[in-house]
């Protein structure tokens, strides 16, 4: 029996150690990945935050460039449809998860909290919760973005912009500390910071995005004093040194396309060989060749049936370009385009190269815009004794210099697909368009704010997202088309606001619904105010 | 016992009764005994013993033994249900017969989980049975294609793609097991040859495959292989060959061919030598013969002037023309052998197909060994290896974009260009050889065969399973075996992007003259089972037990790469070195481990009923410790009524049987997609390429879903940046939980002439690990759960029948069978009310494949609202999505027939699944595009037709001409809830009059209604067709070589039933997909599918 056993017992042996490797060691986590307890340096987590802070709506040619009548889609499947059908809003919670990220890694990895990561976290979430705000009302801050409250509870949209500017001022408070001669002028982190920009230029965006959220509380200026927006906005432009500021369009917080990784949008997205699909809108040509303004020919081409016989207009006539309402059915404005009757974008300029070679790069924030928000405050009232007028000039000549526009400049007209890219020419002319009636600024009254407003508007063109939008939303300047077909809307009005985020109404429930009663009468609804607008 | 007793006087008697007739005088006889039993030696109860001398009949008592009154040179003749009937000359006093099963009666033995064989009516769950010989005939190229329709409840989706993996869908859920010889397989379906099958064997549900664990969670499929079988001469050679041709399009997109390439019935390919700047649509000028710049119009490189030729549809039959006739050819040739102490079977397979698209082709190699050896009468050895090799040096690739052929026939497909002239990928003077191709356009497409010929993605794999075993006999009730298996491959798939290649905006590096690109995807995977099983059969006094006892390790890894060039600097070289920009390179892998104790216990009281029992301990490497062990048990019983009760002779059988069963997992996924997916979460196409599939390989291994961990990325100009989790790691995750409650009924009539299974089934699926979403105020997107539970409930019949049965006449049998199945959600989690999901929310008792979406607005009486002469749309939020029907089929059936004449053979099976909805890609990207042939038919013909005589041939724009038939409102806001509006009487509403073009009612209106492009999912297949003849022994003559051959002719696919015709519903089995929660709404491109036909020849000597 025994020598029976041993031929089968070897040969189990064997068969068992054939194959069988028992793996040792941790399973459970993924070798992929960097497990959550480890060192990971920050210059990587700011890299992730600067390069999604742009959202996916933003860049030009995208929806938010039709919401703010910029131009109109003639062909739903290239461009999208032209409506304001709004549901519900995208959030920017992930980057203020980023910000605690980096927040915890930079303690880890430099032993304090008064290091360069701190300083931009802080803008970085400021930015998030006012970005939000600003689409639906008020939101969770305090509470948000701790893993360990899954219902947090909801701010009031006031102690949410109080709160960001307060972290905005700490912001400043800890980069002005590390400012030195010595290290002023060089990048806070190459690797990290896509957008390049150096400790003081980092400085600069700080408070220059601080004028840009107090100028969009000037409803809110006379009758929340524990605000202290006037104050503020005052503080800043007294205090240069304290709080320095954009000082020119090399201040510009620039995202800058690329061809092989971050191509320009409309390329990216494959829109290039479709310029014929999107049309100019008549809001803002309108109101540019009205005044002659030479950023017609930059950013537009003629209508094709201005130039053709018997109308046989010269590609440098501002009568030539003519700009489609979006208040008209699609199918409509797809006929009138075929038969030549609008003018496109210029595709020279937005849509032939692949890195935005021959355009703007995107402005996330700017000094134009920086310059009209010190218009608008000074045309207020807020900043006795700085001149609204000066500063209006500035604005309307940084926007230029942005679309790289000069006196006497030849500019080359195209045609809507490239086709031909040579039509004739035209010349820029600055001086008459500065001459203009429309543009000499009217004095601090309502018509001077006015003028403000309409340049603020036509500076973001291709750039700073919403805040075109915001800012008609704000003070009704320029008066948006509405009312037609083309609008979308059961009223075919456009909407003020977002509906909350769909996860927010399904996880958050309770908490949501106190912030809705508290604003809104209990309805989330796309046409309610909210307090900063109201 | 006194029921037995009963039945055996009950059968004598009616045996006596049907040999009346017969009797006659006996002659000199003695008495003599003797026992029936089976091989095993078990002594068959009831079995008839006929003397055939004296037509002396008698039946066996409990023991299988009897008495009869024979000459000593008599003969028996045995017969028992279930067995062959075998006759014995008696040679003694006392005499043993041993009855072979009847193969004939194949639901009487069946392989289990773990390769156990049982018999059929001792199982208390539902299982099914296909022989291999029953599917081998009528061939696909993969080989699981064949159980289309054979199974109730088990749907296989034949795939339109070359090399594509069948979608397999048991009672509703994807990801099955596949189980070869008792050990898991990992399988791409594709390296199992089926000539070595024996058997495939369908556990359905969780209940039969409790065993497997959680693997076996969806069921599986168990196969058998041939082994070496005993002969005469003691060795065979079995010869299958089998060539099938794809000739004739069974579903095929419509095109028009009236009107060509352009938009708003204008074209002009310019005075240029490439027209790279304008991407058109099929909305082009009308074909009349018009002049026109086309690509090759006379041209004059010196002034750049092209001279205007006649615009006409000399390209109609392009598809047609490109398209060739495919072929699947198997040739299979096996060695069997066998002696007193061992079985050994070689198998050689190779397997060629040529694609119906040109230049494309797959050849598969399979080698089978399977050996057994007795070492000792207790101690045995047995085995197996299989190796298949799989190469293609071009296999095509279909979506939606300029690298498919679909695209650029059927969506982007105009008349205007002759496809053969197009043979000559570098003509010139738009061609240079080597750089830039000859096409027709340069805006969006390639020349067809410039891309068939330079466009290659190659495929190689190297796939290798096998095992050895040792078992051990220490006597007839106990056994000990211990078995170590491998599962492993290994396989590389590049993609050569020419220079020339057109890719438009897709890929981000592109850039119009490129010098092309390359791709290559590596992946490797070792998995290896070793389990330890003793098994235990014995009688102890009524009852009959069989228990098994095991453990197994489970040992897996797995590794990825993939990487591509950023366009290629030298041009025809295709290298990841050669990259213009820096390539781009990603791995990923994984590693798990598994270690399982189990038990099953069939307990069988005489012949009343079998009660079963299993359980099994798992213990994971992919659950945090603490959680990462658990167990989970199944029992079923099952009692045949006609062992023991006395009913109507009409009745043969009848099968009570319920089970319950249980199993937990955790953290595993079934298929994985390239590195590149895997480290960054995009695929290759949404995320880098913007073309291309991205490849599902079978896994079986961790997910990592559970982890808070930091994941290297990069968003910007190459620079390195990071992704941190968003979904919030559960430490205290615990298992998932999936209960099964079973019941069938098992029924013969009329000697098993024909026959019923009807299955109940109903599924707890949950808690499950669920990711379920969390406000996006906490900054994080979702936390693992366990929650959300769905609940399954659904049937299974099958009907067999023989209605003609003879043994020189004609023979007809008939298998039916029907499945139907409904998915609710039972659970969400919690105090949540909705479960937020594929746009809509869900409430408990909803069904999960409801399909929610953009839909039109009507008013009460089925009238459309258009605004603007195109359609009105509702607010877009979730709450106003409409339900656009259900995606899963009401049921799904198959219907088989076989008519058998002497030497002749006639088959025939229809298949299909009823009900349902499915979204037609081909038809809305057709539409689109203007190529379809509804865009320039009916009403929108009428339309098309008066636009364009408005056109001055195409020199003025259109005048609108279709005015959408419904209504408009001119007064009023509405209100709108669930994508309708709720105040139609606050509105003044009018027809609409408002016109639009052709063009702007589809890509700017319809286009935006996935309403209007939902389809009935309904559809039957004629799915295979044969007719055999195997040649009579005595036509084989004195040739003793050839023992015996046959040849069928066969046709598969040949005819489809649906309401359109533009694609094959059939590849698309899943509605809602348990497993991935996502919805299979069709929704992509995919290759026209062919009708097959062929001769198979078998012959074995």
């Amino acid at each position: 029996m025994k020598n029976k056993l041993i031929i089968p017992i070897l040969t189990i042996l064997f068969a068992s150690s054939v194959f069988t490797a028992c793996q040792k060691g941790d399973l459970l986590s993924n070798p992929n990945v960097a497990a959550e307890t480890s060192t990971v340096p920050a210059s990587l987590i700011l890299n992730h935050i600067t390069a999604t802070l742009q959202r996916g709506e933003d860049p030009i040619i995208s929806d938010v460039w039709k919401y703010d009548q910029y131009f109109v889609s003639n062909y739903s499947y290239y461009f999208g449809s032209n409506f304001y059908n709004w549901s519900n809003t995208g959030h920017t919670y992930d980057i203020v998860k980023y910000a605690n990220k980096m927040e915890e890694q930079a303690f880890k990895q430099f032993g304090n909290k008064t290091n360069v990561y701190y300083a931009l976290s802080k803008f970085f979430k400021a930015h998030s919760f006012v970005w939000l705000s600003e689409r639906v009302g008020d939101i969770p801050m305090y509470q948000a973005g701790d893993v360990t409250i899954l219902e947090p509870k909801y701010d009031s949209q006031k102690e949410v912009f109080k709160n960001s500017l307060n972290m905005l001022d700490t912001a400043n408070t800890i980069i002005g500390a590390l400012i030195s001669s010595a290290n002023a002028n060089t990048k806070v982190d190459a690797a990290g910071d896509i957008y390049g920009m150096t400790f003081l230029q980092w400085q600069k965006v700080i408070n220059t995005y601080k004028l840009r959220v107090l100028i969009s509380l000037s409803k809110r200026a006379d009758d929340n004093a524990d605000l202290n927006v006037k104050a503020q906005f005052a503080a800043i432009i007294s205090n240069p040194t304290k709080y320095p500021i954009m000082t020119a369009n090399s201040d510009n917080m620039v995202y800058t396309y690329n061809s092989a990784y971050n191509q320009y949008p409309v390329n990216r997205a494959g829109y290039s060989p479709y310029g014929y699909a999107a049309n100019m809108n008549k809001t803002v040509l309108d109101l540019l060749t009205t005044n002659k303004d030479p950023r017609t020919f930059a950013f537009a081409v003629p209508a094709p049936a201005q130039l053709a016989a018997p109308n046989s207009k010269a590609v440098s006539d501002f009568t030539a370009y003519v700009g489609a309402d979006v208040n008209v059915s699609q199918a409509t404005l797809s006929n009138n385009s075929t038969a030549g009757m609008y003018s496109f974008i210029n595709w020279n300029r937005y849509f032939s190269n692949a890195a935005g070679a021959n355009c703007e790069p995107y402005i996330f924030l700017g000094y134009p815009e920086m310059c009209f928000n010190i218009a608008e405050a000074a045309n207020r009232g807020w900043i006795p004794g700085t001149v609204a007028a000066d500063w209006y000039l500035k604005g309307i000549n940084a926007s230029l210099g942005v679309y790289k526009l000069t006196q006497g400049q030849s500019f080359v007209i195209g045609n809507l697909d490239g086709t031909k890219p040579n039509m004739g020419t035209a010349t820029i002319d600055i001086t008459t368009f500065l001459a203009q009636p429309g543009v000499v600024y009217a004095g601090d009254n309502a018509a001077g704010l006015t003028q403000i407003l309409n340049q603020k508007y036509i500076a973001f063109f291709s750039n700073s997202g919403f805040q075109s939008f915001y800012n008609q939303r704000r003070t009704g300047v320029p008066t948006f088309s509405q009312g037609g077909a083309g609008i979308g809307t059961p009223n075919n009005a456009i909407p003020v606001r977002w509906l909350y985020p769909q996860d927010e109404i399904n996880f958050n429930n309770a908490n949501l619904t106190t912030a809705l009663t508290s604003q809104y009468g209990g309805s989330d609804n796309v046409n309610s105010l909210m307090w900063l607008i109201k | 016992m006194r029921l037995r007793s009963t039945i055996s006087f009950l059968t004598s008697v009616l045996i006596m009764a049907l040999c009346l007739g017969n009797m006659s005088a006996f002659a000199q006889t003695q008495k003599i005994t003797g026992k029936i039993a089976t091989k095993s030696g078990q002594g068959i109860a009831g079995a008839v013993v006929r003397v055939k001398e004296n037509n002396f009949r008698t039946t066996t008592d409990e023991a299988g033994t009897f008495t009869v009154q024979a000459d000593k040179s008599s003969t028996l003749v045995v017969s028992s249900f279930g067995f062959i009937t075998t006759e014995k000359k008696i040679t003694g006093d006392n005499v043993t017969v041993v009855l072979n099963d009847d193969p004939a009666l194949l639901t009487e033995v069946v392989v289990t989980a773990y390769g156990i064989k049982k018999e059929q009516k001792r199982i208390g769950y539902s299982v099914s049975v296909v022989k291999g010989s029953d599917v081998n005939k009528v061939r696909d190229a993969n080989p699981l294609n064949a159980l289309a329709g054979k199974v109730a409840g088990l749907s296989v989706g034949a795939n339109a793609e070359m090399l594509g993996r069948p979608e397999i869908v048991l009672r509703g859920s994807t990801d099955l097991l596949f189980v070869v010889d008792g050990v898991p397989v990992n399988t791409d379906t594709w390296n199992i040859s089926p000539d070595d099958i024996e058997t495939y064997t369908v556990l359905k549900g969780t209940n039969a495959s409790a065993l497997y664990g959680f693997r076996g969670l969806n069921g599986a499929i168990v196969i058998t292989t041939k082994r070496g079988t005993k002969d005469k001469k003691g060795w065979s050679v079995d010869v299958n060959s089998s060539n099938m041709f794809q000739k004739g399009f069974l579903t095929v997109p419509e095109s028009q061919t009236e009107y060509g390439r352009g938009k708003t019935f204008a074209y002009d390919y310019g005075n240029r030598l490439y027209d790279n700047a304008q991407r058109l649509q099929e909305y082009g000028p009308r074909f009349e013969g018009q002049l026109v710049r086309q690509y090759d119009s006379p041209y004059d490189p010196v002034t750049g002037i092209r001279t205007p030729t006649p615009w006409t549809a000399r390209g109609a039959d392009n598809f047609n023309k490109f398209m060739e006739t495919g072929l699947v050819s198997t040739n299979n040739v096996a060695l069997s052998a066998s002696g007193d102490r061992y079985d050994i079977r070689m198998s050689v397979s190779h397997m060629y197909q040529k694609g119906v698209a040109p230049n494309t082709k797959l050849n598969a190699d399979n080698f089978n060994l399977s050996a057994g050896y007795n070492i000792t009468s207790k101690f045995k050895v047995e085995a197996n290896l299989n190796l298949n090799q799989q190469y293609s040096p071009n296999i095509p690739d279909v979506n939606y974009g300029p690298n498919s052929y679909i695209y650029m026939f059927k969506v982007y497909g105009s008349s205007d260009y002759d496809i053969n002239d197009l043979k000559d990928v570098y003509k010139g003077p738009q061609g240079v050889p080597g750089l830039m191709q000859y096409a027709q356009e340069y805006g969006r497409e390639n020349s067809a065969w410039f891309m068939a010929k330079q466009w290659l993605r190659s495929h190689d794999k190297t796939d290798i399973y096998g095992y050895v075993k040792a078992s051990y006999k220490f006597s007839d009730a106990l056994n000990l075996s211990v078995r170590s298996q491998l599962t492993t491959w290994n396989q590389a798939r590049t993609e050569k992007v020419p220079a020339g290649a057109n890719l438009n905006t897709y890929t981000p590096w592109y850039y119009f003259g490129w010098y092309g690109d390359y791709h290559e995807d590596k992946r490797s995977l070792m998995e290896n089972n070793t389990d330890l099983i003793l098994n235990f059969d014995k009688k102890v006094s009524n009852w009959t037990i069989s228990a098994l006892a095991g453990a197994s390790e489970r040992s897996f890894k797995y590794n990825s790469f993939w990487g591509t060039t950023k366009a290629l600097a030298i041009p025809g070289l295709y290298s990841l070195s050669n990259s213009k920009d820096a390539a781009l390179s990603y791995t990923w892998g994984s590693k798990m481990q598994v270690y399982s104790a189990f038990y099953s216990m069939d307990f069988t009281f005489k012949n009343y009923f079998t009660l079963s029992h299993t359980g099994r301990v798992d213990k994971l490497s992919t659950l945090a410790d603490g959680n990462n062990a658990f167990y989970y048990p199944s029992v079923s019983a099952s009692t045949v009524l006609t062992d023991y009760l006395h009913l109507p002779k009409a009745v043969s059988f009848i099968k009570l049987r319920a089970s319950y069963a249980n199993v937990k997992g955790a953290l595993t996924q079934s298929a994985v997609p390239s590195a590149f997916t895997q480290v960054t979460g995009k695929s290759t196409n949404g995320g880098l390429l913007g073309y291309g599939s991205d490849l599902y390989s079978s896994y079986d291994g961790p997910s990592y879903a559970n982890q808070n961990a930091y994941a290297i990325t990069s968003y910007y100009n190459g620079t390195a940046s990071v992704d941190y989790s968003s979904t919030i790691a559960n430490p205290t995750l615990k298992p998932f939980n999936r209960q099964t409650v079973e019941a069938g009924l098992d029924m013969k009539f009329l000697k098993n002439r024909i026959g019923f299974d009807l299955t109940f089934f109903q599924s707890l699926n949950g808690p499950q690990i669920y990711a379920l979403p969390v406000a996006p105020s906490t900054s994080y997107g979702a936390q693992n759960v366990n929650g959300i539970t769905t609940k399954k409930q659904g049937f299974e019949l099958s009907i067999n029948g023989s209605p003609l049965r003879s043994a020189k006449g004609l023979n007809w049998d008939v298998n039916f069978n029907i499945a139907s199945y409904k998915e609710t959600l039972d659970a969400i989690y919690g105090n949540e009310k909705v479960l937020s999901l594929n746009s809509h929310n869900y409430k408990v008792g909803d069904r999960l494949d409801a399909y929610y979406g953009a839909g039109f607005v009507r008013d009460g009486s089925n009238n459309i609202f258009y605004s603007g002469g195109l359609p009105l749309r509702a607010p877009s939020d979730i709450n106003n999505n409409t339900f656009l029907g259900n995606l899963n089929p009401d049921f799904t059936f198959g219907f088989g027939n076989k008519f058998s004449l002497n030497n002749f053979s006639f088959s025939f099976q229809f298949d299909g699944r009823i009900g349902g909805k499915i979204y037609d890609e081909v038809y809305k990207d057709g539409m689109n595009g203007g190529t379809s042939i509804e865009s320039a038919s009916g009403d929108f013909g009428v339309a098309r037709l008066a636009e364009w005589q408005t056109t001055s041939m195409g020199t003025v724009a259109p005048t609108p001409k279709y005015v959408a038939p419904g209504l408009t409102i001119t007064g009023g806001t509405p209100i709108f809830s669930n994508g309708q509006i709720t105040n139609l009487k606050d509105l003044t509403i009018v027809p609409n009059t408002t016109a639009s073009t052709v063009q702007n009612f589809i890509s700017s209106g319809i286009g935006n209604v996935t309403e209007y492009w939902m389809v009935d999912r309904s559809y039957v297949k004629l799915r295979e067709v044969s007719l055999g003849y195997t040649f009579p022994a005595k036509m084989l003559g004195n040739n003793k070589v050839i023992k015996s051959a046959s040849i069928s002719l066969v046709g598969r696919n040949l005819l489809y039933f649906a309401a359109r015709k533009d694609f094959d519903i059939d590849q698309f089995t899943s509605g809602f997909n348990d497993a991935n929660r996502s919805l299979n709404t069709g929704g992509a491109l995919q290759s026209v599918t062919t009708r097959n036909f062929g001769f198979n020849i078998n012959l074995t000597f």
